[in-house]
């Protein structure tokens, strides 16, 4: 089998898996920053909470 | 939480342009007939056409999302725009570098600058500049509308492709008749066919996976707005 056909599909295959593995790094990324950031906010509302008690 | 969540529309679509894609390569490789004046080599024609399609529909839709961004002024409209341009130009790309492994073998040159190649090389980088415009600006709306204006008027060069084998001297063939030195046979443009329809149905799949990643970008930009706000 030519090495130019062997190469080319290739180059399909390739592309496709880093366009979609780029996509879900991008979203884990985001997910990751995301729980961070609501861990935060939910600590701060508890805080307020415990602030309004003791008052 | 803190995992990719797909929602089953996702994994449907991925799943099945999957098997669409490996039912394509199969009738490439055992359902369409070996070329008789190029040999092998051809069978890059389906996986070549079917990409270049996909680019060009990818085109189209970023040109219709900017159309409707700038009628209604929504988001969604940008995300869609945005997403199909990084899907297109994968696709393009894939188009551009297939093509220059067929043309070696075929006309003796990885690149020529003939009317098709030169056009495709100007769309690609077009299409890149598409990204370097939208990251240059700060505004949301201000990119929105930038990026949507691009988008319709970079559509040209998809008609100015398509067209340009008819309408100047070149050497690459004409999909629709073979062109010279190529013999279309009826498996062939079968399989031409599903090649096509499994490309389409992949570029639906990333295009969700890529717009579903935007919302999680703007999920995120108004977390940290609350946040800011505290």
């Amino acid at each position: 089998m030519s090495e130019y056909l062997v190469g080319a599909y290739a180059v399909f295959w390739g592309l496709t898996f880093v366009l979609v593995f780029s996509i879900w790094m991008r979203q884990r990324r985001i997910e990751r920053e995301l729980e961070a950031m609501e861990a935060r906010l939910d600590e701060g509302a508890h805080k307020k909470e415990r602030e309004g008690a003791r008052t | 939480m803190g995992r990719w969540r797909r929602d089953e529309g996702d994994v449907v679509l991925l799943a099945a342009s999957g098997v669409a894609v490996m039912a394509a390569l199969g009738m490439v490789f055992l359902y369409a007939p070996r070329e008789a004046t190029m040999g092998d080599v051809q069978r890059i024609f389906y996986f070549h056409v079917a990409s270049a399609w996909v680019g060009f529909f990818a085109f189209f839709v970023t040109c219709v999302a900017g159309v409707g961004q700038l009628v209604t002024g929504a988001r969604r409209w940008d995300m869609v725009s945005l997403s199909s341009v990084e899907v297109g130009l994968t696709f393009i790309t894939m188009t551009v570098i297939t093509g220059s492994l067929w043309a070696r073998p075929v006309w003796g040159t990885y690149w020529t600058w003939e009317p098709r190649l030169t056009i495709s090389a100007v769309q690609l980088l077009i299409y890149v500049a598409y990204g370097m415009l939208r990251a240059s600006v700060e505004s949301p709306e201000r990119k929105a509308r930038y990026g949507a204006v691009y988008g319709i008027v970079a559509f040209v060069t998809v008609p100015l492709s398509w067209f340009a084998i008819r309408w100047w001297r070149t050497i690459h063939p004409d999909i629709l008749t073979g062109g010279e030195g190529m013999a279309i046979t009826p498996r062939m443009t079968l399989t031409l066919v599903v090649a096509v329809g499994a490309f389409t149905l992949l570029y639906a799949a990333v295009l969700r996976l890529r717009v579903s990643l935007e919302r999680a970008r703007d999920r995120l930009t108004r977390v940290r707005l609350n946040l800011e706000r505290r």
